[in-house]
């Protein structure tokens, strides 16, 4: 299906997990074809799992790429071991100019494991790239977001995780309009040291967030828990709230880790993000970029998050949402507008 | 029957004590910050010294590649508990690659035979994220990522791994030890040092282990720049007193319906 040594591939590599495509796979699928072109290349899909090709087949539509299933039962969940392995193959197969995975731990255990054993460049959290004469230059986000650090490689090919969102300011391309094919290849049985056991879902089941029209989040700019009724009674203000957190606050107990929001959490997509005391790392990001409005309060003026946000309140949150409280009460007791 | 990890530590830019980042050259002033544990290194030398305290017959090393400041990040681990400190004095100057990194531990972790080396999940710095599966690759050793629980069968020498997903799902997997996992931060809170180990941190010597010099077979990927991210046009800055900018917040959130 796909040319024996095709020097022009850009090999897509997605997963699925228990027969879905997961989050970072899906956006990578729409983000196929620029960044393809990125490369001047033709884009290969390759999908992990195991009895997937229907799935497959709707990736390949979307992404509009042909695709290459590899089926093991051993892959109904990630198996960064398997996926490693295999597409060290199909890299001997088409000598493609890169592999891009979406960029998550496990991704980023796929891609370190193939790059090192194929001695070519690995790359991960890939912000932005561009193909300058001879050299590919990416921008990724380094100190937690604080520092926006440019690299650059020669080397083909190049193993590459991409954040979620890459391209997503930018127009999109049309897909071509046939139905790209989808071959599957069932793995053999070769690797014994990667046992999957199974899959823990408790904190999956609350959606409350998900469905918030507004979200109400902190980070460790909260300064301790005695302030975390701070967000519900900011929450309070609004039609359709919800509370959450960033990882560091809710690592330092502050806020239930049921409602990380970010990379490892919750992906919201609110009508309105209001992010109090959050520094705005990429992993956080990656979890609420998609929010329509976004309202950062922090005392850091150039805290990251202002990069994304809307409006910015330069202010220490444990004083500023106390006085919001105080001015919204005074507006309703008033009678109404602000 | 003894078990031994090897906990790998990188010593990072201290941000966390008011520390501000300037830039000189093609990266960051490095004289002009001081140096701490990387956090998720904390978590991880935790999870190795929960280890240790559950089961008989366990030994921890902290090992850190780099130049000598990284001697006063092995203190550390030593004061944690760790029962041994290794410098692994790569000499390099300037910023050491992950293949550079992952290439130097993984010869020295050949000549010791661990059961279980421990890697954080990625540094707090240059937030890669690969330098643990490489040394995993390094050793063909099986790795698991992101772990936020290690349970571990000493007798039928494996472990399971608890790795963070997304959207709060674990994947749980099964690894044969020797083997490498590399930890996620966690609601376990890093030790403070104790009394005694802080003493003993201050006399025990850290083992210095000079790596032979390797050619670097992976093709380099070179730092232009880092800047500051520019504040996107798009961000307005509400300016007043603090009821002045209430008031025009309220004011958005009312024009477009979000308030009660």
């Amino acid at each position: 299906m796909i040319p024996k040594k095709c020097p022009g591939t850009v090999l897509i590599v997605g997963e699925t997990i228990d027969g879905c495509l997961s989050a970072g796979s899906r956006d990578l699928g729409k983000q196929t074809m620029r960044l393809a072109g990125r490369f001047d290349g033709e884009p290969v899909g390759v999908l992990t799992g195991h009895g997937i090709e229907g799935v497959a087949r709707s990736w390949s539509n979307t992404a509009g790429m042909p695709v290459i299933v590899l089926d093991h039962a051993q892959c109904r969940y990630p198996n960064p071991s398997i996926t490693a392995s295999a597409v060290e193959a199909l890299v001997e197969e088409c000598s493609p100019l890169a592999v891009c995975f979406p960029h998550n731990m496990r991704a980023c255990q796929a891609a370190a494991t193939l790059a090192w054993r194929i001695k070519a460049p690995c790359i991960t959290a890939v912000d932005s790239l561009l193909v300058e004469s001879d050299k590919v230059v990416i921008k990724r986000a380094v100190f937690g977001g604080k520092l926006s650090e440019t690299v650059a490689t020669g080397s083909r090919p190049m193993v590459l995780t991409i954040m979620p969102g890459l391209f997503s300011r930018s127009a999109s391309p049309d897909v071509p309009n046939h139905s790209p094919s989808v071959e599957t290849r069932h793995l053999a049985d070769t690797d014994h040291l990667f046992i999957p056991q199974g899959m823990n879902r408790r904190a999956h089941t609350d959606q409350a967030l998900e469905r918030a029209q507004v979200v109400v989040a902190a980070g460790r700019g909260l300064n301790g828990p005695e302030y975390a009724g701070l967000l519900d009674t900011a929450a309070g203000l609004f039609k359709h709230a919800a509370v959450g957190g960033s990882r560091g606050a809710c690592d330092l107990g502050w806020i239930p880790h049921s409602l990380q929001i970010g990379e490892t959490g919750h992906t919201v997509s609110p009508a309105l993000y209001l992010a109090c005391g959050i520094s705005g790392a990429p992993q956080h990001l990656a979890g609420m970029r998609e929010s329509q409005t976004v309202v950062a309060v922090n005392t850091d003026p150039k805290a990251a998050i202002f990069n994304l946000a809307h409006y910015a309140v330069i202010d220490d949150l444990t004083v500023f949402l106390p006085v919001l409280r105080e001015r919204y009460d005074q507006m309703r007791d008033k009678g109404g507008a602000v | 029957m003894a078990f031994s990890i090897l906990v790998c530590i990188k010593a990072v830019p201290d941000l966390a004590s008011g520390g501000a980042l300037t830039i000189a050259g093609p990266w960051i002033d490095e004289t002009a910050i001081g140096w701490c544990m990387n956090h998720y290194d904390a978590h991880t030398l935790e999870a190795a010294l929960v280890i240790r305290d559950t089961a008989d017959d366990v030994t921890v090393d902290a090992l850190s590649a780099g130049p000598d400041r990284v001697r006063d990040t092995i203190r550390r681990a030593v004061a944690m508990g760790a029962d041994t400190g290794i410098h692994l004095a790569v000499n390099a100057l300037g910023r050491l690659a992950p293949t550079t990194v992952a290439r130097s531990i993984a010869r020295f972790a050949g000549t010791k035979k661990y059961d279980l080396i421990l890697t954080g999940a990625m540094s707090e710095d240059e937030m890669h994220g690969i330098t643990g599966p490489m040394i995993a690759a390094a050793r063909d050793l099986p790795c698991a990522a992101a772990a936020v629980e290690i349970a571990l069968d000493v007798p039928g020498r494996s472990l399971t791994a608890t790795c963070e997903m997304e959207g709060g799902m674990a994947e749980i997997v099964r690894l044969p030890c020797p083997a490498l996992v590399t930890v996620q931060t966690s609601r376990r809170v890093p030790r403070y040092p104790s009394l005694s180990n802080t003493l003993r941190s201050r006399r025990q010597a850290i083992e210095r282990v000079v790596p032979a010099e390797t050619a670097t077979a992976t093709p380099p990927v070179e730092t232009l720049n880092v800047t500051f991210p520019q504040q996107t046009s798009s961000c307005q800055i509400i300016e007043g007193s603090m009821i002045e900018k209430a008031d025009t917040l309220l004011q958005l959130f009312n024009d477009n319906g979000w308030l009660k």
